[in-house]
């Protein structure tokens, strides 16, 4: 009988439109995502302070382009700027202290983070509704019936990918990218063979802080209005994204986040039995599923101890 | 060898945060309105003169006003009978010799939070008016995030620490009726909730709690009555609602009237009210091309609504929520995505040209240009305008044979009969107990004109005002 009651939307153009809100979301989600996973292959801590850190980057820009006039372009660089010191310095500060391997004070800091974070925003420019700018042009590039690829749409996938393979290059290519790579791979041999890890992990927390913001700014105008929230209610689906793709692998981030926005417009949209209202809920069970199913994700390392 | 566990510890972590995150909060509705009393006191005034002590809040002294107590007519056979109150009960609790102090819980946080500045709002307008029985309006507020659990204990700690006399303007359907019962047991008044939901005009069961918005029963009507004149028999219509009592009344009562106007429901979502977005909701609704687009939410969930329709390329005639009235909270961000939309508005838009020259726009405009304030940007012009009506109340009360206690008040709420300023010109302000338990029965539909150069938008009628003053009775059940 219970399956009797499940239908699947088939109209083609709505389908359309579906992937094409998913990939427009995800890549979002995603670019956010990868934030969360440069921290984490870092220091091997989930920065619950990820989404307020954007969220403070964004209001920066919002404020530079929308308040001072600037260009967008260089007021959300500004502010990625802006971040990425803001976190070296949070890093320094109330990171390095405590020890890296245990996690647990670690996690309680950046939920700390999170709530200052988002309280200073609140205080800073209040509770109001405000839009930020879109880096892209008005319109789309094609359309089909109901379905739409806005050019929006189409500079958020490219942005995340770039930003991927911008993340990729570094960590192949550069002497920073290295030293971070042996610190994610193993903390204290890199110490032993004179990689100073402060610094390196200070790094990370920097980039990772510039990536969100970016993110941020490129998700937060699909989203149609800016308030103190917007980050809380994104960072559960970029979690999820992380999950899904695997915790430490940058290009996982990247197609979990995608995949996540892509569940959540067409899987929870198009199968009647699930109500459209759990959008959140189905972020949570992605993240579920992965935790029984495949704790490492779909390209996450399985790491292996030494008993 | 075995799998490490800090995978699952790790993601469990995660797993944890996303589900507080997911249960946070809920969305629901506010705006507009005013009114109050003409007083028509009738009391058995059985009083017992009894000094109170009033406990914490930032003033302590109390007056020697004496405590009435006894039975109240409130209309229509509706009865508040004060000799049920707790024996701790005093009625002029909450009143010093310098302040009678208000109650207010509402979101200063999450998805609502542009309603946080509500509560500067009124206190702007006590500020700015003649003191009652020589005491100053002091407006108490608690930032509950739209989560009715924390109205629940804002409430609990005002009543325990603050020395309040009366709650007013609490936001939120879910909100307001966690705390009814409570408020009711507790004999304290739960003044014009800022929620439409049909259940505060209940006199004969719950005489201390009245609302004020327009009610969504109400609102659904007068929407059925215009799509299906506007798109004629048959006309088809979609419609979103926030998953919570606030969305769930807009459906009930909407999805009642629509077949007996002739009118077809081609797709309804329900949203999440805290997901950062609705577009994939709304995407499904723009599929069946409907004529119409109805939103029947609040926050910030309004504009992602119609630019949600907007991105889906859906040309659609749009009608929101009253809820969703104030342009500089709402469709600011959106600018000329939010033209052409459509709403039900029962007060003055003080961005309207065509009350430019009003006394009572004026008098916003400077009172919250005095404050400091863009009297065009945020909720703070919402908050005055609600203080107009609570300032009636109270002044009615005061003035009664018994003056200002909580009795004498609650008399004054169900007893009105005047024309609030703020108010669209023909609606009055009249209760009568269980005769008429509604404040504000009179609006017209409105569509916002947006102004590129000028970077803000107006409300203009297109209808006339529809007014059902005393026809909506009390609420059925």
């Amino acid at each position: 009988m219970f399956l009797f009651a499940v239908s699947i939307d088939t109209d083609p153009e709505l389908l359309l439109a579906r992937i094409l809100d998913g990939f427009r979301f995800g890549s979002g989600y995603g670019a956010l995502a990868l934030a969360l996973v440069m921290i984490y292959k870092a220091t091997g801590v989930l920065n619950f302070a990820q989404g307020e850190l954007a969220l403070l980057g964004i209001y920066i820009a919002w404020a530079l382009g929308v308040g001072w006039g600037w260009p967008i372009f260089l007021a959300i660089l500004v502010s990625m700027i802006a971040t990425a010191g803001l976190a070296a310095g949070i890093e320094r500060t109330v990171i390095r202290p405590f020890d890296p391997s245990n996690h647990l004070p670690l996690v309680i800091v950046t939920l700390g983070l999170f709530l200052a974070i988002n309280s200073f925003v609140a205080v800073t420019w209040n509770t109001d509704l405000k839009a930020l700018p879109s880096m892209f042009p008005p319109g789309d590039v094609f359309s089909v019936g109901v379905a739409h690829l806005s050019w929006s749409g189409l500079g958020i996938f490219l942005s995340a990918l770039a930003m991927l393979g911008a993340v990729n290059l570094l960590l192949a290519k550069t002497k920073v990218g290295l030293a971070f790579r042996a610190v994610s791979s193993n903390l204290e041999s890199a110490e032993l063979v004179g990689i100073r890890v402060g610094p390196t992990l200070q790094f990370g927390w920097a980039l990772a802080a510039a990536i969100g913001t970016l993110a941020g700014a490129l998700l937060v105008p699909e989203l149609n209005v800016l308030d103190p929230n917007v980050m809380l209610s994104t960072l559960v689906f970029a979690f999820a994204g992380a999950a899904l793709g695997g915790l430490d692998s940058p290009k996982g981030a990247i197609i979990g986040g995608i995949l996540v926005g892509l569940i959540r417009s067409v899987v929870v949209q198009s199968v009647s039995f699930i109500p459209s209202e759990l959008s959140v809920g189905a972020a949570v069970f992605v993240i579920l599923l992965v935790l029984l199913v495949r704790p490492s994700g779909l390209y996450g390392s399985s790491k292996v101890v030494r008993v | 060898m075995k799998r490490s566990k800090r995978w699952l510890g790790l993601t469990a972590t995660a797993l944890a945060f996303s589900l507080v995150a997911a249960a946070c909060g809920d969305s629901g509705g506010t705006t507009d309105a005013a009114g109050s009393t003409t007083a028509a006191p009738t009391t058995t005034a059985a009083s017992t003169p009894t000094t109170t002590a009033s406990s914490g809040g930032t003033e302590t002294t109390t007056t020697a006003a004496p405590t009435m107590s006894g039975t109240y007519d409130l209309g229509g056979g509706a009865v508040l009978d004060t000799t049920q109150c707790p024996s701790s009960w005093d009625s002029t609790q909450g009143i010093t010799d310098s302040e009678i102090r208000i109650g207010i819980s509402l979101p200063q946080s999450g998805a609502l939070a542009g309603f946080g500045t509500i509560a500067e709002g009124m206190q702007i307008f006590f500020d700015n008016a003649d003191p009652i029985d020589g005491k100053s309006v002091k407006i108490i507020a608690r930032d509950d995030g739209y989560e009715s659990g924390r109205t629940v204990t804002n409430i609990g700690e005002m009543i325990d620490t603050e020395n309040i006399f009366a709650f007013s303007h609490i936001i939120g359907s879910p909100n307001n009726l966690a705390i009814r019962d409570t408020l009711q047991e507790e004999c304290i008044p739960q003044l014009f909730n800022s929620t439409g939901l049909p259940q505060w005009g209940d006199p004969e069961n719950y005489p201390w709690t009245i609302g004020q918005l327009l009610n969504y029963s109400t609102e659904s009507l007068i929407w059925c009555d215009y799509l299906s004149k506007e798109l004629g028999p048959g006309g088809t219509v979609a419609a979103i609602y926030a998953n919570n009592d606030f969305g769930k009344a807009y459906q009930k009562f909407f999805e009642k009237c629509a077949p007996e106007v002739g009118l077809e429901i081609v797709g309804t979502e329900l949203h999440d009210p805290n997901a950062d977005t609705v577009q994939n909701e709304v995407t499904t609704l723009a599929a069946t091309g409907a004529q119409a687009f109805v939103v029947g939410t609040s926050g910030a969930n309004c504009p992602r609504s119609v630019g949600g329709a907007r991105a889906a390329g859906w040309d659609t005639l749009i009608m929101v929520s009253a809820t969703c009235q104030n342009v500089g909270l709402f469709w600011k961000p959106l600018k000329g995505a939010s033209n052409g939309i459509k709403v039900i508005t029962t007060t003055k838009d003080i961005g309207d040209p065509r009350w430019a020259d009003d006394p009572w726009v004026t008098k916003v405009r400077a009172d919250l240009t005095a404050a400091g304030l863009d009297p065009d940007a945020g909720a703070q012009q919402t908050g005055y305008a609600f203080a107009e009506q609570l300032d009636h109340v109270l002044r009615e009360a005061a003035a009664s044979d018994e003056g200002l206690n909580r009795g004498s008040l609650m008399q004054a709420t169900w007893q009105q009969d005047w024309v609030a300023q703020n108010m669209l010109p023909g609606s009055t302000v009249k209760t009568d107990g269980a005769n008429d338990a509604f404040i504000i029965e009179a609006g017209e539909i409105s569509q916002l004109a947006w102004d590129d150069a000028a970077e803000t938008g107006t409300w203009k009628a297109v209808s006339d005002l529809i007014n059902q003053e005393g026809q909506l009775g009390k609420f059925a059940g």
